[in-house]
């Protein structure tokens, strides 16, 4: 009678070691889950590539772009029509009724006089710039904001301060 | 006797009862753990101690832009005006790179 009890006990702890060991596989394997289920957010660095890549087309090698200013040192207009394909960008979306996840804005200033702006490039879903200018607590749905300045000197040696703000949406996509 | 082997049984479910009660209570504090750190993650998000001046290979094209129109200009006023900004910049920690360093750099790329 006696063995039969401890081998009635024997078998109960077995079963709960097994149930044990269950719940701490399912807890290591949720663990992993839930950690490498979120995604990384990368919209600053994207938003900061973009901006440097925006420089490098209106600024490259330290040079004015000529398709940017006349000889005479004036901005042209044809560059803010054909700004995208100039600078080799793209904005578009695969969906029909879907909006760009991104804004760029460049604004030429006269040095020493930020009031006086002399040309601007902007592209994108303006929707986005309001998002840099909330004082939310949980910002992490809000889109990222990267702004960058740089003087540039064109072909007459006119001094600009350009101002670029760079803007990525896409909260869906990089937080869960 | 029965009485005693009544309280052995007893304390010993309740030795195992406590036991698991303590195992899934850090699985919990585990799990939560782990989702908070999965939403950190961000790129660019590293401590100061990962980075090494002496293995820095970062770059910052917006003052090495500004530098180039510092020394294509003529004018020793306008000179003085934007070094005055981006000193004032580099103070506020808007470089990734230093420039003293990136001014003499730049400097002898021209030269």
């Amino acid at each position: 009678m006696r063995m039969k009890n401890k081998k009635g006990g024997d078998k109960l702890i077995s079963v709960y070691w097994f149930a044990i060991l269950v719940i701490i596989a399912g807890g290591v394997v949720m663990m992993v889950n839930v950690f490498y289920s979120s995604p990384y957010d990368v919209r600053e660095a994207e938003a900061e590539i973009l901006a440097t890549k925006v420089a490098d087309c209106i600024y490259p090698g330290g040079k004015m772009n000529l398709l940017l200013t006349s000889p005479t040192g004036a901005f042209r207009e044809s560059f803010k029509d054909n700004f995208m394909d100039l600078c080799s960008l793209n904005f578009d979306v695969e969906g029909e009724f879907e909006r760009p996840d991104y804004y760029i804005e460049v604004k030429f200033y006269t040095e020493g006089d930020l009031d006086l702006q002399k040309f601007e490039l902007i592209e994108g879903n303006l929707n986005w710039k309001e998002d840099c200018n909330l004082e939310e607590d949980s910002r992490e749905k809000l889109a990222k904001c990267v702004e960058k300045e740089f003087y540039a000197a064109d072909i007459t040696n006119n001094i600009y301060l350009v101002k670029i703000l760079s803007i990525v949406g896409k909260g869906d996509q990089n937080v869960k | 006797m029965l009485n005693k082997n009544n309280h052995g049984q007893i304390g010993e479910t309740l030795t195992w009862l406590i036991a698991t009660v303590i195992i899934v209570a850090v699985m919990i504090f585990f799990i939560f753990g782990a989702s908070t750190l999965g939403q950190t993650k961000k790129i660019g998000n590293f401590k100061n101690s990962l980075f090494s001046d002496v293995t820095f290979e970062g770059d910052d094209i917006f003052l090495k832009k500004s530098l180039f129109t510092y020394y294509s200009i003529n004018s020793d006023y306008e000179r003085e005006l934007i070094l005055d900004d981006l000193v004032s910049w580099e103070k506020q920690g808007k470089f990734d790179l230093k420039l003293n360093e990136t001014k003499v750099e730049i400097s002898r790329r021209r030269s």
